[in-house]
C-alpha cells in the first residue's frame, strides 16, 4: 500500500474500531493488528509466484472449503435430525469428523489455486460460497446454544400401561436431583421415584382418561421438553384382549 | 508410487491446517461441534505414517548414514572398553592376569565404556544449549511459553528471558527495529485477547509488549548515539 493510502486506511480502521469497541486502546489495537496483517499479505503477495506459498494456499483453500461446506451440509442436517425432527442424542465425534475428513481428502486432492486461477468466475462463485457457509454457521451456532440446555426426552419404556405402572424417562438436561421437576401424563402429574439428570423414574397415576396422552418432562425452571405419545391402558379390557388371546 | 506419495502428503497437510483452523476458532470462542483432541490425534496418526512411509521411501540413503553412524559408534565403545578392561586388569592383582580375569574384569569395562560414552553426550549438550542459535531458541521459546503456556507470573524469570534476548541481540546484532516489531505484535494482540475474555494472556503479552519496547527504544537510542 502506498504511504498516503496507508495513512488513510489505518484512520478509517482506527475510527471504526474506536466506533465499535468504544475504546481508543482497543482501536489502537485493531489499526495495528490490521496493519500487521496487511503487511504480511503484501509479503505473502510478492512471493506468490513460490511453489511454497502456492502450495501452501492450496492446502488452505482445500481445509477452509472443507470446513464451509461442513458448515453447509452437516451442521444444519445433524442440527435439524437430532434437535427438530427426530429429537435424538448427538451423532458420534467420529460421524462429524469421518465427514470433514473426507471432504478434505476430496478437496486437497483437486488443484484448487488453479482451477480459481484460470476460471475467474469460480472466484465469485467461492466468495459467495463462503459467505452463505458463515451465514447458515451463524444461524447454526444460535438455535444450538439456545436448544442446548433445553430438557430433551430420548425414550421411555414400557410405551403404555395401567394405573401404578413404572415408567422410566431417559433424555437429557433433566436438571439434578435437588432441582426436580414435574413428569406430566396428560393433564396429570406423575409421581416421581428417582430424578437424575439423565433418567426419570416415575409412577403413573390412577387415570381419568384412557387412550394415548402427551408425556413430557416440566424442568423446576418451567422449561418443557418435547412431548412424547404414551398409551394409558383401560384394565377392563385388558381382560376382554387376555380372553380373545386366549380364544386364539 | 510417487503420486501417492504427494497426494498423501498434500492430504496430511490440509488435514493438519484444518485442526490448525479449527483450534483457533476454538480460541477465539467458535465452535463446530468437532471433537479437536480426536481430532489431533487422528493427525498424529496420519503424521505417523507419514514418518514410517517416508523412511521407507528413503531407506536406500539413510540406511548407509545409520550403518554407519552405528559402526562408528560400535568401533569407539569397543577401543574405549578395551582400554579400560586393559587398565583394570593392570591395577588388578596378578590372580586376574589372564584370559580368565580378563574376563572376569569385562562387565566392569563395559560399565566404564557406557558411562563414557554418557559422559560424552553430557559434554556435547551444554554446547548445544549454550550457542548462539540455542540461546536465541530458548529465549523464543522461553517468551511464548510464558505468554501462552505457563499460569504463573513470575518477575525473575521475565527478567532471565530479557537477558537472553539482549544476549540474542548483541550475538546476532539484531537492529533496534525488530525489538520494536515484536513489542508491536503483542501489543496488537492484547486487545484481540482482551475481547475474547482471554485476561491472564493478554496481562503477559503486554507485559511482553513494554520489556520489549523498552529494550527496542534502548537499542535505538544506542544507534542513534553510534551515528
Amino acid at each position: 500500500m502506498k504511504r498516503y493510502a496507508a495513512i488513510i486506511v489505518s484512520c478509517l480502521v482506527f475510527f471504526v474500531g474506536l466506533f465499535l469497541f468504544r475504546a481508543i486502546f482497543l482501536a489502537l489495537g485493531l489499526t495495528l493488528f490490521f496493519l500487521l496483517i496487511w503487511s504480511l499479505l503484501e509479503a505473502v503477495w510478492y512471493f506468490r509466484d513460490s511453489p511454497v506459498i502456492l502450495g501452501l494456499a492450496n492446502l488452505c483453500l482445500a481445509a477452509i472449503l472443507a470446513l464451509a461446506i461442513y458448515s453447509l451440509v452437516f451442521l444444519p442436517v445433524e442440527f435439524l435430525t437430532t434437535e427438530i425432527l427426530l429429537i435424538t442424542p448427538k451423532v458420534s465425534s467420529w460421524g462429524g469428523l469421518g465427514f470433514l475428513g473426507a471432504l478434505v481428502l476430496w478437496f486437497s486432492l483437486v488443484n484448487l489455486g488453479s482451477i480459481l486461477v484460470a476460471k475467474k468466475e469460480w472466484r465469485w462463485s467461492l466468495v459467495s460460497l463462503l459467505a452463505i457457509s458463515f451465514l447458515v454457521y451463524g444461524f447454526w451456532r444460535h438455535f444450538k446454544l439456545e436448544r442446548e440446555y433445553w430438557p430433551k426426552v430420548y425414550s421411555f419404556v414400557p410405551k403404555e400401561g395401567i394405573q401404578a405402572e413404572i415408567v422410566s424417562i431417559r433424555g437429557v438436561n433433566f436438571f439434578p436431583v435437588w432441582k426436580r421437576g414435574k413428569v406430566i401424563l396428560g393433564a396429570q402429574e406423575m409421581v416421581i421415584l428417582d430424578w437424575n439428570e439423565e433418567l426419570i423414574v416415575a409412577e403413573q397415576p390412577v387415570p381419568y382418561q384412557f387412550g394415548k396422552v402427551d408425556l413430557y418432562v416440566v424442568r423446576s425452571d418451567g422449561r418443557e421438553s418435547n412431548k412424547v405419545s404414551y398409551e394409558v391402558e383401560d384394565p377392563g379390557k385388558l381382560g376382554r384382549k387376555a380372553t380373545e388371546i386366549e380364544k386364539l | 508410487m510417487n503420486r501417492w506419495w504427494e497426494k498423501y502428503q498434500r492430504f496430511l497437510g490440509a488435514v493438519f491446517l484444518l485442526w490448525f483452523l479449527l483450534r483457533t476458532g476454538q480460541f477465539f470462542g467458535f465452535s463446530f461441534g468437532v471433537d479437536l483432541h480426536l481430532l489431533f490425534r487422528v493427525v498424529l496418526f496420519l503424521g505417523g505414517i507419514w514418518g514410517i512411509w517416508g523412511i521407507w521411501r528413503n531407506w536406500d540413503s539413510i540406511f548407509p548414514v545409520l550403518k554407519g553412524f552405528f559402526v562408528r559408534q560400535k568401533r569407539e565403545f569397543s577401543v574405549k572398553t578395551k582400554a579400560a578392561q586393559a587398565k583394570i586388569v593392570a591395577f588388578s592383582p596378578r590372580i586376574l592376569g589372564g584370559r580368565a580375569g580378563s574376563l572376569a574384569v569385562l562387565p566392569l569395562a563395559v560399565a566404564v565404556g557406557v558411562f563414557g560414552e554418557l559422559g560424552e553426550l553430557g559434554g556435547k549438550l551444554p554446547r548445544i544449549l549454550f550457542s548462539k542459535e540455542g540461546i536465541l531458541v530458548l529465549g523464543i521459546l522461553g517468551i511464548l511459553g510464558d505468554v501462552f503456556v505457563f499460569d504463573f507470573s513470575s518477575d525473575l524469570m521475565i527478567l532471565f528471558l530479557t537477558g537472553l534476548w539482549l544476549w540474542s541481540v548483541r550475538r546476532y546484532r539484531l537492529e533496534g527495529r525488530v525489538s520494536v516489531g515484536v513489542a508491536l505484535f503483542f501489543l496488537a494482540m492484547c486487545p484481540f485477547l482482551l475481547i475474547f475474555k482471554k485476561d491472564p494472556i493478554a496481562e503477559k503479552a503486554a507485559i511482553w509488549a513494554y520489556m520489549f519496547l523498552v529494550v527496542g527504544v534502548g537499542q535505538l537510542f544506542t544507534e542513534n548515539l553510534k551515528r
